[in-house]
């Protein structure tokens, strides 16, 4: 039985990944803030454990790397992450941007770096970033998204040079774009449900092989451009 | 006379920039961390007046633009940058720093052009540029390695074209260039290019800069750098 990790898992796309991998068979190992009140998740029964992970807290990063330590997983799916209000520049301050930086960057590197035996261990060998259309470069323009698009950007970055580290290891670095989706960090409001980006997202998942790697693909299986 | 001010203008790239505009008749606004160790840029005399600035201290920002209060600036040249720490292995890279490299090389030159955005509007060049890199490119990046460094100026690169759109109503361009792997200390002297020949280029490009040029990413050798 092939086994997934998903981050952020309580809730929007997290959950939803919990959920399709859930109901597909699979061992889903969920990390949120906070298990216990993580009720949606629980009520996806056995097949999937509840562990507790704050993104932003290296310490909380260091625990929930020890609790899996060993075990082999296929696929990680960064996915816990940030947005933030629109602001005019004058008003990005460290306090803005920071958090975006610690959790849309930095976090999902420290947890794939963290995870990479048990990636070795895996035979499917996947890791997989939730990304963003504001992290390309050309095809974004909504005002006033400094901290978000930085942030993401960013990840981008940091997951094109893993990509190309750990080619040798046959492990496979993609970022994806799940599209405009309606859940509580987009106010509900967009194209696509999670149910649709979250299955697109996984038959792409599914397809990748090593040659994909440090590509940046869409839910609907296009290249997204830098 | 026209006006121009430069971020970590005591060596390197920024020193370059402050010698060729000052050379030309410019009136150069040259920033450093340590104005009394800028004995290189004392050196260039009287059209260059120096400040001390520290791109990320919100304080150190706030004191430059007190003491230029209503001065125009028509090019602003965010020039001020970090290495960090380049050898660093992916699995040691920590929340302090990132932090502290996006503080300066991405976050520090929004800020400043953010606190100067009167002083640019007020110039009659209206040009905001900011020092990017070849790392920032995703497109180009087939090496790896230099994590945070690339990273941070991939963030600088989405700062900086964002900013483009909310300046473009006050006919700002915002232009990120990239110099090529010059020798400066930054790089321990590693590179292809002299100072003096990198900034002459970008010189050149700001110099046929328009608002049409806002957002994009241009070379020392006026070629597009892909994304």
């Amino acid at each position: 039985m092939p086994r997934v990790l998903v981050t952020g898992a309580n809730r929007g796309l997290g959950l939803e990944f919990s959920r399709q991998y859930a109901a597909a068979g699979w061992d889903v190992v969920a990390a949120c803030r906070n298990p216990h009140v993580a009720t949606e998740l629980k009520a996806l029964g056995k097949v999937v454990s509840i562990l507790p992970l704050d993104v932003a807290d290296e310490p909380s990063i260091a625990r929930f790397l020890r609790a899996v330590s060993d075990i082999p997983i296929d696929v990680v799916i960064l996915n816990a992450g940030v947005s933030a209000p629109p602001q005019i520049a004058a008003a990005v301050t460290r306090d803005a941007w920071a958090p975006a930086i610690a959790v849309n960057a930095l976090a999902p590197l420290r947890l794939a770096t963290g995870l990479c035996a048990n990636l070795q261990k895996g035979e499917q060998k996947k890791a997989a970033a939730i990304s963003s259309l504001a992290a390309s470069l050309s095809k974004y323009d909504v005002p006033g998204q400094y901290s978000y698009r930085a942030s993401k950007a960013a990840l981008n970055s940091l997951w094109r040079s893993l990509a190309i580290e750990w080619r040798s290891l046959g492990i496979s670095c993609i970022l994806l774009r799940p599209g405009k989706v309606r859940t509580r960090m987009t106010g509900f409001s967009g194209d696509l449900a999670p149910e649709e980006s979250v299955a697109g997202m996984r038959r792409v998942i599914a397809g990748a092989t090593l040659a994909d790697s440090g590509r940046f693909i869409g839910y609907d299986g296009k290249e997204v451009p830098w | 006379m026209p006006t121009v001010l430069i971020s970590g203008a005591n060596r390197g790239i920024g020193l370059e920039f402050a010698r060729q505009y000052a050379g030309e008749g410019w009136q150069v606004y040259a920033t450093a961390r340590n104005p009394a160790d800028a004995a290189d840029l004392r050196a260039l005399g009287g059209r260059v007046s120096i400040h001390q600035l520290d791109v990320a201290n919100e304080r150190s920002i706030a004191e430059l633009v007190r003491a230029l209060a209503g001065t125009a600036i028509d090019v602003l040249i965010a020039n001020a940058g970090i290495s960090g720490d380049l050898a660093r292995s992916p699995e040691q890279i920590d929340q302090k720093e990132i932090i502290d490299v996006m503080a300066v090389n991405a976050f520090g030159a929004l800020a400043l052009a953010a606190a100067l955005h009167p002083n640019i509007r007020a110039g009659s060049r209206k040009i905001a540029i900011a020092i990017s890199s070849l790392m920032a490119s995703l497109a180009m990046n087939d090496f790896g390695t230099q994590y945070v460094y690339r990273a941070s100026k991939t963030a600088l690169n989405a700062l900086w074209t964002t900013l483009a759109l909310e300046w473009r109503s006050d006919a700002i361009a915002c232009v990120l260039l990239r110099p090529g792997l010059v020798r400066t200390r930054m790089n321990n002297f590693d590179g292809d290019l002299e100072a003096r020949e990198s900034v002459a280029g970008m010189r050149r490009v700001i110099a046929g800069l328009s608002l049409a040029d806002t957002g994009r990413f241009i070379g020392y050798d006026g070629k597009d750098v892909p994304w």
